[in-house]
């Protein structure tokens, strides 16, 4: 029994945490993304990445940025970034940048 | 535009929170609060059924969660546990006992962000005055568009002290192992149906590993910006580990045939 759970949390840990889902942004996706937000650099699409990760995943499951488009997260956003306590003006910018950048 | 925007959103922040998504209610996820965030949570859990003998337990428990940061969350708990049983023809007994607990919680990855949500989860407690628990959780979950799946790896720690003459003295330990299992669909957004499987492995000092005690049922789940509702219902299927100790199809001696649970959660 103990040896089980010890393999299952090693898998669990290895696959969790060496893994990304394609809602991370990648070197591959900047020209998209820019197209949809001019000038916005691959660092700062990260940021605004780990802040939707850590501040909005901790109350539900993430949408796929692409499950809407700029004007629909225009319509979502400003209820949901103050209920993930995002009150940083730069903090917010950087989001909105990074889920427009990835939207439908 | 996009600055009167952010200003809309700052102001409109100040003034919101929000009841953290949860879908189970055996099961756990890995969601960890934002730093700054409250939730407070209502639990009520009937067990009910033992063999030979009237037997109705009823656990409740009032939980406030904390977000500390950086995917920490912390929660302490408020509980209290009342027993009625009958030893004889002659009517039923009660007892009545209180409790305490804290848990941390710390996310590893995310369902969405990553291929699989990791989180691990400790907990420590007083029951009674002479009963101290600990609770270690790995927590695992997914979501596939409406489908959510979860998994908890369970290891408790359990031991009971008595009192003689000033003196906490204790006769041994107990280290249930549990296995949790659930699958949710989400019809909507405020409403989901699915299903929690509850393996539960007694093992205690000196008697090793005395059975493996299978409960499975349905799980409902309603919930609106502010709130959720979660209700759970968990017959005991079968004994999957028969010994001396727990030789029947079924153990309703430490386990009941049949436990409800009701969930509330709001923010504050």
């Amino acid at each position: 029994m103990r040896k089980i759970l010890f393999i299952v949390i090693a898998a669990a840990l290895a696959i969790g945490c060496a893994t990304v889902s394609n809602i991370q942004p990648k070197e591959t996706d900047l020209a998209a993304m820019q197209q949809k937000v001019p000038g916005i650099s691959l660092e700062e699409a990260h940021q605004g990445f780990k802040i939707y990760k850590f501040n909005c995943g901790g109350c539900h499951n993430l949408h796929k940025p692409t499950d809407y488009t700029i004007s629909g997260w225009q319509k979502v956003l400003p209820e949901m970034l103050g209920r993930a306590k995002i009150t940083s003006e730069k903090e917010a910018e950087l989001l909105m940048n990074y889920l427009f950048a990835k939207s439908k | 535009m996009k600055r009167l925007m952010l200003i809309t959103v700052i102001i409109y922040g100040t003034m919101n929170v929000q009841a953290q998504d949860r879908y189970f209610a055996r099961t756990y996820q890995t969601n960890v609060l934002p730093k700054g965030a409250i939730d407070l949570e209502f639990w009520h859990t009937s067990r009910i059924g033992h063999s030979g003998q009237f037997y109705h337990a009823q656990d409740q428990r009032m939980e406030i969660e904390f977000g500390v940061g950086k995917n920490w969350q912390t929660a302490l708990y408020f509980n209290r546990y009342q027993t009625r049983f009958s030893t004889s023809t002659e009517g039923t007994e009660v007892s009545n006992e209180i409790g305490f607990s804290n848990e941390w919680k710390v996310k590893l990855s995310d369902p969405v962000a990553n291929k699989l949500g990791v989180a691990l989860y400790g907990e420590w407690g007083f029951k009674g005055g002479d009963e101290l628990e600990l609770e270690t959780k790995i927590i695992l979950d997914k979501v596939i568009g409406k489908h959510l799946f979860a998994f908890n790896g369970v290891y408790e720690f359990e031991k009971e002290f008595e009192w003689e003459a000033g003196a906490a003295k204790s006769n041994g330990y107990e280290m249930p192992v549990e296995l949790d299992l659930a699958y949710m669909y989400n019809a909507s957004k405020t409403v989901g149906i699915g299903f929690e499987l509850r393996n539960h492995n007694e093992i205690a000092k000196g008697k090793g590993w005395e059975h493996s005690v299978l409960f499975g049922g349905p799980t409902i789940n309603f919930r609106g910006n502010r709130w959720f509702v979660i209700a759970n219902y968990l017959p005991q299927w079968v004994n999957l580990h028969k010994t001396n100790i727990a030789p029947g199809n079924k153990v309703l001696d430490e386990h009941e045939r049949v436990e409800a649970r009701i969930l509330v959660g709001i923010s504050l």
